[in-house]
């Protein structure tokens, strides 16, 4: 056998590698497999669960009954097609908003926390990482409470708005401490003399963080408010506490559908639909962001 | 054109200093270098000039105007960075419009004067272009260009060419030498590389653990050296430096050598009898003879290392125990010197310094 030389970085191609790969892709199976079958559930006449294929056909009635708020194909329906729209509209609010919170508050933290001197910082960048630590269910009857009080202080009318705007704040406030240790991540990277530069061009702090900083953690900002849209997206248990059960969000939706007894009511296939769009981020965000997030776009700074 | 004055400028970081007591005059238009060691506080001294930094205490003025308290942006001054620093998400074009941009100034105006710095540094051919798609000498132009562009006051180079090879850097050396004769702007140029210094500066200012050693034109720093580091920092092979004894005469005392002084320097000198001091002299000072000339003339010594560098080559000698001395020779002359062969070296009265042995400060300028 010939023996080839490869450079260090190369892992060597062989039967090892092939029988890793195997075994990984065995052990992921189920998790594919599963999603796999959400998907092709949607677009299909009944549940898509094994390889019995007879009376199987595709069709997007689904996704149509899905959208009208029907729960069944014959019978009258318990939500309508507003609701629906609402509801996304909801998952969307909750989701974009949480994001521009993070990315608003992690951006202009994490600048700080990298580049500027102030008393505690070191302890406060220790108490982040704990403060990420604690799970957000274990908050919540704290955060309620709170709600609650503030609620009160408020009119009636206000309560649903403020509920949304509450949910929002709350959620961000957990991804907050994660997201300015990536930022200050992102900003360490960015040479001082870079922004030294900026200062003597004339620019002014504010300018420098705006005009060059920014711009070059791009990658890290994306990062920050991807992660963060999604965990406004997918949130549960939040949502499910401070919103009034008029105002659902997909999560809350698709739980409130296989609640209780209402399993054996629903046309599965439709849930399965709500499921695939409620899974719609995520995938969107494995094909296109990938990418971006692994590049740091920082070339050129050294000669 | 502007008269740079530090009045005794002291910079701290937590307990270091960086900048101890500084006080210079840089005289309009002049060509500044800053040499020293990497930990000097050089650059340190160049930031404060820039306003990066603000001193602990003393103030720096700008054409007799207080601008200790000012920020950077109001000092117009241009900065090039070793690592040039350009906007990466920026062009070419952009990176050298920024400072304009920043003062408002209306398009046309800033398209003709970046057109106007980019032509005359050669770079106006990469406008469209991004940094990283430059090479290191295009990069350090750029940056130069955007330091020229807003016509400073004051150009402050930190180390510019330190990231190019060797060629290019022996090349653009003597195209800033020009571009600075043609803008008669005030420069300061910080630099460890004391080649550098000695082909650029119209004055050097030597420091050395924030503090400053020397100033003077290269001639005065090459041959007068005020103490032993300026000795020994500056020359390639840098001065040697030996420990002799000044006895009767007063004579110096190596082994069977002697050199004696007459004149001022002898009167200086003659405190120091019976004491050992510091001398030094420089590698090309030393004569080479196959013979001794008489006593006292010459030292005896024995060749330890030849190290030919094309024009030349440098001998290292052995005068006795852990005592070795540099010499620069022909390298013609040196091919003859085989490893351990013995030579007589000599050298001229007025090519040995003579130092005091606490303070390292050379007794000419006592």
């Amino acid at each position: 056998m010939m023996v080839v030389g490869t450079d260090v970085e190369t892992v060597r191609r062989g039967r090892r590698t092939a029988v890793l790969l195997a075994a990984i892709l065995a052990a992921s199976a189920p998790i594919i497999i599963v999603y796999a079958i959400l998907v092709i559930s949607s677009f299909a006449n009944r549940m898509v669960t094994g390889g019995y294929m007879e009376g199987l056909h595709f069709t997007l009635e689904n996704w149509i009954l899905f959208f009208q708020g029907k729960l069944t194909t014959s019978a009258a329906s318990v939500y309508t097609a507003w609701d629906i729209t609402r509801y996304i509209g909801n998952t969307f609010l909750v989701a974009l908003g949480v994001s521009g919170v993070v990315t608003a508050l992690s951006t202009l933290s994490g600048y700080s926390f990298s580049r500027m001197k102030f008393r505690g910082r070191s302890a406060l960048m220790q108490f982040l990482i704990l403060l990420h630590a604690f799970p957000g269910v274990a908050l919540i009857i704290a955060v309620y409470t709170l709600y609650v009080y503030t609620k009160l202080s408020l009119p009636p009318s206000l309560w649903v708005p403020y509920s949304i705007f509450y949910v929002v704040v709350a959620r961000a406030a957990l991804e907050i401490p994660m997201s300015i240790w990536v930022m200050k991540g992102f900003f360490d990277k960015v040479p001082w003399e870079v922004e030294w530069s900026a200062l003597v061009d004339g620019a002014s702090r504010i300018r420098v963080w705006r005009d060059i900083v920014m711009p070059l953690v791009k990658p890290g900002i994306a990062t920050v408010a991807i992660f963060s849209f999604m965990a406004g997206w997918e949130d549960l248990i939040y949502v499910l506490v401070f919103l009034p059960p008029t105002q659902k969000t997909l999560a809350t939706y698709i739980a409130s559908l296989l609640a209780g007894g209402s399993l054996e009511v629903v046309h599965l296939p439709i849930v399965a639909a709500a499921g695939t769009l409620y899974l719609l981020p995520t995938i969107l965000f494995f094909l296109f962001a990938r990418n971006y997030m692994l590049q740091s776009s920082l070339s050129g700074i050294k000669g | 054109m502007v008269e740079i004055k530090l009045q005794d400028v002291t910079k701290k970081f937590g307990k270091v200093i960086a900048v101890n007591n500084v006080t210079l005059t840089i005289e309009e238009g002049g060509f500044y270098v800053f040499l020293g060691p990497s930990g000097s506080g050089k650059s340190t001294l160049l930031y404060l000039l820039a306003g990066i930094y603000k001193p602990t205490s003393g103030k720096i003025f700008f054409d007799g105007e207080d601008v200790t308290e000012k920020p950077p942006a109001e000092r117009n001054v241009g900065l090039v960075f070793q690592s040039y620093a350009l906007y990466p998400h920026m062009t070419v074009y952009d990176n050298i419009a920024y400072p304009l941009k920043l003062r408002g100034a209306p398009k046309e105006v800033m398209d003709r004067k970046v057109k106007e710095v980019a032509e005359f540094l050669h770079i106006d051919k990469l406008l469209e272009r991004y940094p990283h798609q430059l090479s290191g000498g295009q990069q350090q132009r750029v940056a130069l260009a955007r330091a020229l562009v807003k016509e400073p006051k004051v150009l402050l180079l930190d180390e510019p060419l330190s990231n190019l090879d060797a060629l290019l850097r022996i090349y653009i050396r003597a195209e800033l030498k020009r571009i600075q004769q043609d803008l008669k702007i005030t420069t300061i140029y910080v630099t460890h590389d004391q080649a550098e210094a000695l082909a650029m500066a119209d004055k050097i200012v030597v420091i050395n653990k924030g503090v400053i050693q020397q100033i003077g034109d290269p001639d005065e720093i090459y041959y007068n050296p005020k103490n032993v580091f300026v000795a020994t920092f500056i020359g390639n092979p840098p001065s040697n430096t030996l420990r002799v004894k000044v006895v009767e005469g007063p004579c110096l005392s190596l082994g069977e050598w002697r050199t004696c002084f007459s004149g001022a320097r002898a009167e200086k000198l003659r405190p120091y009898v019976g004491r050992e001091v510091t001398v030094t002299f420089r590698p090309e000072d030393v004569k080479f003879s196959e013979v001794a000339e008489g006593e006292g003339v010459t030292i005896p010594a024995e060749v330890y290392e030849v190290e030919p560098l094309g024009r030349e080559s440098i001998v290292t000698l052995s005068l006795g125990p852990e005592i070795f001395v540099k010499a620069v020779q022909p390298l013609q002359a040196s091919k003859k010197l085989k490893l351990g062969k013995k030579v007589y070296i000599s050298l001229l009265e007025s090519s040995v310094k003579v130092y005091d042995p606490e303070t390292e400060t050379n007794l000419d300028y006592l």
